[in-house]
């Protein structure tokens, strides 16, 4: 179980938390196409490495926020606020 | 009959004076406080403890500790019973009942034993070839009754167990001289310190021999601060440095209650040490598994610690130069030592031992006796020299090399490197987090090992670069410890009966990389986990195929390291603690009032309300029937609340929403549907405007807290410029509901403000009121299709106001109802259950809120996702109304709807179904393709080999006007 | 109240709670400061003071950036700060008594308690107020003095969460 670092309330356990998948995401507009749309919901990447990631503190302060995280260590690189653009 | 106890001052953690007696296999005997099991049983002269898994050779006991492969015994405890228990750690207790395993009618004489003559038919993977026709599952309930050692319990466990979190700067797994060296000194430095050690002391391998070393630094621990957990073993290490540990309690007497008998750590720690030292390694050579053949190491452990000689007589069989020291500590002890033969050349042996007949370059090459060791046959190792010699002994002892414990540096993700000298894995490097001290870091000189330890200590306190370990202190051992040209059974694994032999099939059949061997034959997958076998096994399968030990390599360690039992890891989370439930406020009257209480979701509610010894059919009958007829009081409180408020609340909602709710007037109210990005529905509800930017929204009551969450998200993450909040209450209104007829007749005499009649305030409208000084929100709307009223009001008012309605209610014939009249209330009228009638792929389109998409303009969540082709397609299920063919068979939940007989595709199934008390008939609703143009079409309905014709009829059953609304 | 050994455990169900809804902390502080005679807690803070009318005492424990909690033994200082908020935009008072329910657990087994209930991380130090997963629920841990916490719990749950600590307790 990992701990991760709400960007409030420091660190806890994960199951304090709900992931809420991958960080970025461009919401296509209405008039996109069917295509762009299913890929906007259905396809993700699946880096092994680091991976930018929406993460909320469900059973604590609420909030919602990005964290960067390796996939294959967990090692969190670093969690910024939920509306800040991905790091370089 | 070879083991015995031995005088005084043997046994350093027996107690003379404290006999207890026990049973074993149904004898009874008697052993001393501070003896295993295990150590009781040697003492009584018991050799034979069980039988093999497969070929069901005689076994006894093998080693001294956790990594115990052979002696696993049943252990009874009145109604409670442990399986597959090690005798080797099990503490002996006054009145202890144990018992052999996978041995019938007694372990001495097993029938099982025949599965030796087949032992050619029974190789590793022999399920993958035979017992395949004409069915494998003809031959399966044989095998599976074959398999397995212990018996479990068929009773409920009446013991308890519970889960502890900690925190720590350093943990220490291990007690021994390594791990208490590096707690003491991390402490001294000032860490939060604790210590993890499997015995019910600290000292680890040298804690039995009188040690003032290890006294002082125990002394020092204690004095240091450092917190010990003793009988616990750290079987996990987790991310983020998550250490988890089973401490073992020792209960009092087992009252009626049960005990409390373990106790899980999930100890989160900025450092861990690994000290947990290391296995020996068995020799391989033929018949290596006959009761009297052991670990050379353990028998030391049980003379010394436990004051019993293993056997009169002892043979060495060595590949270490730790054999020599046991040669000397046991023949100290009175054992005597008949010849040490060691199967490396003289040029490795870099140990000696006075008054022992030592013999180099010589091996095994058969074992005399079957259920006891009578004698072994030794030859040269190489297969030139001297005639065989036979030795008379009743002891054969293994000292094949150190295998060190590198679990908890692999599970973290560290990784091993092959020393060829010693012949064993170490941690190459550290891992993250985790740093290895001791044994299990192939540091096996005592000095070196307490010195690097109380380095790292001190260097993990204060934040310094930790000293890598260097292994020293092993000598030199052959990878290999075969003789050339053994024939015969040389066991690798003693748990699962996996032989040589084995590793050479699986190796002639390709199966030659690590994991595949481990499957295919078996070895290291039983209870024990390999501690005594995946080297060997490893180092075999590269003799084999002309790899290296390193090459071949080691498959994943995966947690937990030792058996955990499924209730330490349960902990608290049985009963009714399984999963939090929510209760109702007026949860006592409700009982009071004849409840018959269910789980509905995470709620604990009253199904119905049984009366005269009523079935629940009947009571919901009864109780749906007088709601139409007179009137129903039900206790809505679970239906989720939430307050929405702020300026931009109204543009919020109608974000959320399938359907407007910006337009409502103050006091309206309307029912939406919430659907996710894919458009599918999720929840349902009822929301009402109190005030400008002031919204009151009802949910259903599983789905509260997801749609809290979900409007959350979206304006934490998306419409991050709206100003709304949303604060869930349902908790702090009561909701008593009111549905029938007669609501409102049954309102006014208790009292309720006459501008809530049905001529003043209209369906689908909320209005603030009072009852006395119970300030109420009342809103009309209906579940039922009847009259209805929810009077929302302070929580602690609740169980009061219930009881007056109920007191008038009763009066006027009406009738407490559940969820089941509930249900069939709302299936009578064609009313969606959110998750019953609805799943994972159903648009608001299949339940006839196509055209209320249509009219809205505004974007809402989903929409996109309703203008693709599948949500567009006209095949789709859509919500229909079903009556039985034949007027009074009900249609079974579930059930599908097919034109042909299964094997079929079907075109819909039935998502709800009642006997309707109203109609004296059944009513359904289903998903049907293309449902909503198939009026008054038959279909058929396929229930478990059944066919039920039924039509597809109007929806509602029940006043298709709607007048029944207002009363 | 139960109590085992080194611990007590207090159900209030008559405290008085009020969710402060605000979009930010800093002008609603000044808004209120004169009612509350004190200042808004920061992150993960509790505060204790009096209302300046009545001189009643309070509690205020932060849940989030938008949120902190009102406890009170008495209704009408919380009924109040609803009234002089009522016609604002930029916050709100949500009254929440009854669906809140404050647990006192006092003693020197206090820690050794809540550490069965939850992970060491979300144990909140005196003068703190923690969100987070106690006994699979979530529950507003209020640190009082080094033996003593409150702990918040919804109302539906309450049972859940006593009959977990009744069951660790008996165990003590």
């Amino acid at each position: 179980m990992m701990q991760i670092p709400c960007i409030l309330c420091g660190r806890r356990d994960e199951s304090e938390f709900v992931c809420g998948g991958a960080s970025h995401l461009l919401r296509p507009p209405l008039e996109a196409s069917d295509q762009q749309w299913g890929d906007y919901l259905f396809f993700r990447d699946n880096p092994k490495g680091v991976h930018l990631e929406r993460w909320r503190h469900a059973q604590g302060c609420g909030r919602w926020f990005n964290v960067a995280r390796h996939t294959v260590t967990h090692e969190i690189l670093s969690v910024y606020a939920i509306t800040e653009p991905a790091p370089r | 009959m070879s083991g015995r106890r031995l005088a005084a001052p043997r046994g350093s953690r027996i107690d003379r004076e404290r006999t207890l007696s026990f049973l074993w296999n149904g004898r009874p005997y008697t052993g001393l406080q501070g003896d295993t099991l295990a150590s009781a049983l040697v003492a009584n002269g018991v050799q034979l403890v069980g039988r093999s898994f497969k070929y069901h050779r005689p076994r006894g006991i093998f080693s001294c500790g956790l990594e115990e492969p052979t002696a696993i015994v049943d252990l009874i405890d009145g109604r409670h019973r442990t399986p597959n228990a090690r005798a080797t750690v099990v503490e002996l207790a006054e009145g202890m009942v144990a018992e052999s395993v996978n041995c019938w009618p007694s372990v001495g004489f097993d029938l099982g034993a025949v599965n030796g003559w087949f032992a050619p038919l029974l190789p590793a993977g022999f399920y993958y070839k035979t017992f395949k026709w004409p069915n494998w599952h003809l031959f399966e309930p044989m095998v599976r009754r074959m398999a397995g050692l212990g018996r479990a319990s068929l009773e409920a466990d009446d013991d308890r167990y519970e889960e502890v979190c900690a925190e720590a700067d350093v943990v220490v797994a291990g007690g021994g001289i390594a791990g208490l060296s590096a707690a003491v000194a991390a402490a001294q430095a000032g860490a939060g310190t604790i210590l993890i050690t499997a015995g019910t002391a600290t000292g680890g391998a040298l804690g039995w021999r009188d040690d003032g070393e290890l006294d002082a630094l125990a002394a020092k621990a204690a004095q240091a601060g450092v917190r010990i957990l003793t009988r616990s073993v750290a079987f996990g290490v987790y991310d983020h440095n998550l250490l988890c540990a089973t401490e073992r309690l020792t209960g009092g007497p087992r009252g009626p209650r049960g005990v409390l008998r373990e106790r899980l750590w999930k100890i989160r720690a900025r450092s861990i040490v690994s000290a947990q030292g290391s296995f020996e390694r068995p020799m391989l050579f033929t018949d290596n598994d006959r009761p009297g053949v052991m670990l050379a190491g353990a028998a030391d452990e049980y003379a010394h610690a436990y004051g019993v000689a293993c056997g009169r007589r002892a043979v060495i069989a060595a590949n270490s130069d730790s054999a020599y020291q046991v040669a000397a500590s046991l023949g100290a002890a009175g054992v005597e030592i008949v010849a040490l033969l060691d199967r490396r050349a003289h040029a490795d042996i870099g140990a000696h031992v006075d008054g022992v007949r030592v013999l180099p370059n010589t091996g095994i090459d058969k074992v005399l006796g079957t259920s006891a060791v009578r004698g072994c046959v030794a030859v040269a190792a190489d297969g030139h020299g001297s005639r065989p010699e036979r030795f008379d002994c009743d002891l054969i002892l293994s000292a094949g090399g150190h295998a060190p414990a590198v679990h908890l540096h692999s599970q973290a993700g560290g990784r091993l490197r092959w020393l060829a000298d010693g012949a064993m894995f170490v941690p190459d490097g550290a891992a993250p987090g985790i740093v290895s001290v001791g044994g299990c870091a192939g540091v096996f000189s005592r000095d070196t090992a307490v010195a690097h330890a109380l380095d790292v200590g001190r260097a993990l306190a204060l934040g310094f670069t930790v000293p890598s370990a260097t292994p020293c202190g092993a000598g030199r051992s052959l990878a290999s410890t075969r003789i050339a040209d053994a024939r015969g059974k040389q066991f690798v694994d003693l748990q699962n009966d996996v032989a040589a032999g084995d590793v050479g099939l699986a190796a002639l059949e390709n199966y030659r990389s690590v994991e595949h061997l481990k499957r295919y034959t078996t070895t290291g997958m039983a209870t024990d986990q390999g501690k005594t076998s995946n080297v060997n096994a490893l180092v075999l399968m590269g003799e084999l195929t002309g790899r290296e030990p390193a090459e071949v390599g080691t498959t994943k360690f995966r947690p937990p390291f030792v058996p955990a039992s499924l209730g330490a890891l349960v902990g608290r989370r049985v009963g009714r603690l399984y999963r939090p439930l929510k209760h109702l406020p007026a949860a006592e009257w409700h009982a009071a009032h004849g409840a018959l209480y269910e789980q509905f979701g995470n709620w604990n509610r009253p199904a119905a309300y049984p009366v005269g010894g009523e079935t629940l059919h009947a009571a919901a009958q009864r109780e749906a029937r007088t709601v139409r007829r007179s009137l129903g009081v039900f206790d809505g409180s679970p239906l989720g609340k939430l307050e929405v408020w702020g300026p931009d609340a109204a543009e919020f909602l109608d974000l959320m929403y399938v359907g407007t709710m910006s337009n409502l007037a103050r006091g309206q109210a309307r029912y939406g549907l919430l659907l996710n990005e894919n458009g599918i529905v999720v929840d349902d509800g009822i929301v009402a405007r109190l005030d400008d930017h002031h919204f009151w929204v009802n949910t259903t009551s599983a789905g509260v807290e997801r749609t809290a969450s979900a409007f959350e998200e979206w304006l934490q993450c998306e419409y991050t410029n709206l100003r709304v909040f949303v604060t869930p209450v349902t908790s702090r209104y009561g909701n008593v509901t009111l549905s029938g007829p007669k609501s409102w007749e049954v309102m006014a005499a208790v009292g309720f403000d006459a501008g809530l009649s049905p001529g003043s305030m209209k369906h689908m409208t909320m209005r603030e009121s009072a009852l006395g000084d119970v300030p109420l929100r009342v809103l009309r709307a209906s579940f039922t299709g009847e009259l209805s009223y929810e009077i929302n009001l302070p929580v602690d008012a609740t169980t009061a106001v219930l009881d007056r309605l109920w007191t008038a209610a009763a009066a006027a014939g009406g009738a407490l109802y559940g969820i089941e009249a509930l249900e069939i209330l709302r299936t009578e009228k064609g009313y969606i259950h959110i998750g019953t009638d609805t799943d994972g792929t159903t648009l608001p389109g299949d339940i006839g809120f196509g055209r209320a998409i249509g009219a809205k303009t505004a974007n809402f969540v989903g929409r996109r996702s309703l203008l693709r082709p599948a949500a567009l397609d006209p095949q789709r299920f859509q919500l229909v109304a079903l009556s039985p063919a034949d007027g009074r068979t009900q249609l079974p939940t579930g059930a599908q709807i097919a034109a042909s007989d299964p094997p079929t595709t079907p075109e819909g199934h039935v998502t709800s179904s009642f006997w309707s008390p109203e109609l004296g008939a059944p009513v359904a609703l289903g998903m049907l393709a293309r449902g909503s143009s198939r009026l008054g079409e038959r279909i058929r309905v396929h229930h478990l080999g059944e066919r039920i014709d039924a039509i597809v009829v109007k929806a509602p059953f029940i006043d298709p006007a709607g007048s029944r609304l207002h009363g | 109240m139960d109590s085992a050994a080194g611990i007590t455990v207090e159900l209030d169900r008559g405290v008085h709670v009020a969710a402060l809804r605000y979009f930010d902390a800093d002008a609603l502080g000044e808004r209120i400061g004169a009612l509350l005679g004190a200042a808004l807690p920061s992150e993960q803070r509790s505060v204790r003071g009096r209302f300046a009318v009545g001189d009643t005492p309070y509690l205020l424990a932060w849940r989030s950036p938008n949120e902190c909690w009102v406890l009170c033994d008495d209704g009408a200082p919380i009924e109040a700060l609803r009234r002089s908020l009522a016609d604002s935009r930029d916050a709100c008072v949500v009254v929440q008594t009854g669906g809140i329910l404050a647990l006192t657990i006092a003693g020197a087994r206090t820690r050794d308690l809540l550490c069965r209930l939850g992970s060491a991380a979300s144990i909140p130090r005196t003068g703190e107020a923690r969100t987070g997963r106690f006994a699979d629920i979530t529950v507003t841990v209020v640190g009082l003095a080094e033996a003593e916490v409150l702990l918040l719990v919804d109302r539906a749950y309450a049972n859940h969460l006593l009959e977990w600590i009744r069951a660790t307790i008996a165990d003590f």
